[in-house]
């Protein structure tokens, strides 16, 4: 069993988490804010550890292994006593972000534990998501900064937008993601 | 002081438009709160732009939701203007980027 240590970092947690699930037989998924804190940890922290469930057909299972790692049901959550960071499980059977069904996914392992997460690319997407749709401006700095520190395909994620009808707002994710990279140029 | 900072004749009123351009839609006590300036200040700056047709505003329950009139000439130049000026103000961009928007999970912490 892998337990839960105040020291560990939230992408630890993650793998933590996602192994015991996955061991307990269902196929998680991290995505939302916490995939892209796993992507741009000096930039954005996110707090919740947000788990789409693949396989799940009831939460009993999940929230049994989530016991022998000290997570208890808070809420619609999972809180443990040893992190600040709470797990969601969510049975929503498909991984989609606007209109689009996710199906690939990138696979983190370290030692034995596991995590499949969204990719960097997807976790862009699913930021952006929340910036087209509920003109939130902080999801907006968070596909930003994971899209400065990995490399994502820029010319899928125009794409979506623009399939999405947000062909407006990806330009202005686009100018400001090169504004930075040009100073960044300037300074080096 | 940034290159273009009172450009719209005041720094405040300036900033009372690139963070409108930013966020899109917003109310008057919103826009003071995220700018720490007294609700007064900014309805007396956005009483001016209405009036010069660059700001509209429309009831929704209690309050006065304003947003850029789409009928003023050019303006998707001067909200674009706005944006690339906004976001170079690290006090407009800080504040703009600082209010979740996205609903969260029923009984998440805020």
């Amino acid at each position: 069993m892998d337990a839960i240590r105040p020291e560990d970092d939230l992408t630890t947690v993650a793998l933590k988490v996602a192994t015991t699930l996955s061991r307990a037989g269902v196929s998680p998924v991290l995505t939302g804010g916490s995939a892209a804190t796993v992507y741009a940890p000096e930039a954005y922290q996110s707090r919740d550890l947000d788990f789409v469930l693949r396989s799940a057909v009831s939460l009993s299972g999940p929230e049994a292994a989530l016991f022998d790692i000290g997570f208890r049901p808070d809420g619609r959550v999972y809180a443990s006593s040893e992190t600040q960071l709470t797990v969601d499980l969510l049975p929503e059977g498909d991984v989609r972000i606007g209109s689009d069904q996710v199906s690939s996914f990138f696979e983190m392992r370290r030692g034995e534990l596991n995590l499949t997460i969204l990719t960097a690319t997807d976790s862009v997407r699913d930021r952006l998501a929340g910036f087209f749709w509920f003109r939130d401006r902080g999801s907006l700095m968070a596909a930003l900064a994971v899209a400065r520190r990995n490399s994502v395909d820029l010319d899928l994620i125009q794409g979506w937008a623009e399939s999405e009808g947000e062909a407006g707002r990806y330009a202005e994710f686009k100018r400001l993601l090169v504004g930075a990279e040009d100073q960044r140029h300037r300074l080096s | 002081m940034r290159i273009g900072a009172s450009l719209f004749g005041t720094r405040r009123k300036t900033q009372v438009l690139e963070l409108l351009a930013l966020l899109e839609e917003s109310h008057a006590l919103e826009l003071a709160r995220l700018l720490g300036v007294t609700a007064k200040t900014v309805q007396r700056i956005v009483d001016v732009f209405e009036e010069q047709g660059v700001i509209e505003g429309r009831t929704v329950g209690r309050e006065r939701r304003l947003t850029f009139n789409r009928r003023f000439p050019a303006m998707d130049q001067l909200r674009s203007l706005l944006i690339e000026l906004g976001n170079s103000d690290t006090e407009v961009s800080g504040a703009a980027n600082s209010l979740r928007r996205r609903p969260r999970g029923k009984r998440k912490a805020i």
